[in-house]
């Protein structure tokens, strides 16, 4: 950081163009966010123009992929509008940052991929709430007897593995599979992956069925069932796979 | 859903974002603090893994999409850049500045090291910024802006020297302009000193 701040704009602008992210010259996001700050007093168009599409550059990678990549053209259509949303209020925090100087933009500085998620979980929270999306229809659809092909679908399938895969085509279609699932399963997917308990008799505990605040910990398991089945079948592993 | 919910729950999640640590311990937490966001920290605590899992394979991003945003950007601005550059010294008249190089108190040479855009604005102090863009009519925005440009040749200087005047390529700072001003020391750093 410190030596960056003391090269010249020239040579600042090149590196932006590294796209290796283990090279000694790549600069981080987050070395972006404090640079395009300290611009607040001049009027360099041009550099902070290459600070500025970096960024929108870097916003954007940090979101889930979005058009023409999809087969889903629904889900395009909604990763596209999640980045629009994303990106106008990052650019409302940095005009407010600009024209007055506050915290506004200090969580991006200090990690800027995180801080981007955190925009969009928000901005897909309150689109949903003000298109007022009726879960309630959803839930009264659920049954609560998994079927047996359901059962059998979790089997060995650990996720945090394939995630960790070698292979980052795989590890991407993995990722894919598990964002297309419904809000529902999806959340009981992160917390099975983080080993939280599905219920407990200690109420200081937290459980999964706290967490995603169901009555019964039957709920949970269908939920989870029900996941792993989408995520085998986007996945296309078959039981005679296993 | 009013908007301080709203903004309230961006905070919520920006500071979860950005914790050292994304274990069970630390989600366990803020599940307990925050309830009512339970979903939405669950969702970027999945995200947050998402995007490590598949951060390498981050796709080209879409560059029409990026010019598009900076054109807009451009357009809302309220420091937009493009808005063309005034000469705040344009309309002032010769007695006027030598008012107003009383005033500040400064050799002519000052005024002209501004007038030429020699001297680097953000070596500037900020009062002095203030008082000369007054003292033009003008504004610290559009003098800040203005001065951004490179050297030129300053409008009604003569020249005695027999070479062709030519404008300065490199801007000098304020302390450096003062000194080949000559001003004497004991005002050189009344001048520098931050006043506020």
């Amino acid at each position: 950081m410190a030596r960056l701040i003391e090269q010249p704009r020239e040579e600042i602008v090149a590196a932006l163009k590294v796209r290796d992210t283990s090279s000694p010259l790549y600069v981080k996001s987050e070395c972006i966010v404090y640079l395009i700050r300290d611009t607040r007093h001049d009027n360099d168009e041009s550099y902070f123009n290459a600070l500025y599409c970096e960024l929108m550059r870097r916003l954007s990678s940090a979101l889930p992929r979005v058009a023409g990549e999809r087969i889903d053209v629904s889900e395009s259509v909604h990763a596209a509008d999640a980045r629009d949303r994303v990106k106008d209020t990052f650019v409302r925090k940095l005009i407010e940052d600009r024209a007055e100087p506050g915290s506004a933009l200090d969580y991006f500085e200090v990690m800027f991929a995180g801080a981007i998620a955190a925009l969009r979980t928000t901005s897909v929270h309150r689109a949903r709430r003000q298109a007022a999306r009726a879960e309630a229809i959803e839930a009264g659809q659920e049954t609560n007897e998994p079927s047996l092909a359901v059962e059998r679908a979790v089997g060995s399938l650990d996720l945090k593995e394939e995630l960790l895969s070698d292979d980052p085509i795989y590890r991407s279609r993995v990722a894919d599979a598990i964002r297309s699932l419904p809000d529902k399963l999806r959340r009981v997917v992160e917390l099975i992956m983080r080993d939280m308990p599905i219920d407990s008799s200690d109420d200081t505990v937290m459980t999964i069925r706290k967490a995603i605040a169901v009555k019964s910990e039957k709920t949970v398991r269908n939920r989870r069932d029900e996941a792993y089945l989408l995520i085998r079948q986007a996945l296309s592993i078959g039981d005679d796979h296993d | 859903m009013t908007d301080s919910r709203n903004d309230s729950a961006e905070e919520i999640l920006l500071a979860f974002a950005v914790e050292q640590e994304h274990d069970n311990a630390t989600l366990d937490r803020y599940l307990q603090l925050y309830p009512h966001l339970s979903g939405e920290l669950i969702d970027l605590s999945l995200d947050l893994r998402l995007q490590r899992a598949t951060g390498e394979t981050a796709t080209p991003a879409d560059e029409a999409w990026v010019e598009a945003s900076l054109a807009a950007f451009r357009a809302t601005s309220p420091v937009q850049a493009s808005a063309a550059v005034v000469d705040p010294f344009a309309n002032v008249s010769p007695q006027e500045l030598v008012s107003l190089r009383r005033a500040l108190d400064v050799p002519s040479g000052v005024i002209q090291g501004f007038s030429s855009r020699l001297v680097d604005i953000a070596s500037v102090p900020a009062w002095f910024v203030d008082a000369l863009a007054r003292g033009l009519r003008s504004t610290v925005d559009d003098l800040r802006r203005f001065m951004a440009a490179p050297p030129r040749l300053a409008p009604g200087v003569s020249y005695k020297a027999d070479d062709a005047p030519s404008a300065e390529q490199e801007k000098i700072t304020f302390e450096d302009l003062l000194k080949q001003c000559r001003v004497p020391d004991e005002r050189r750093q009344q001048l520098l000193a931050s006043q506020d």
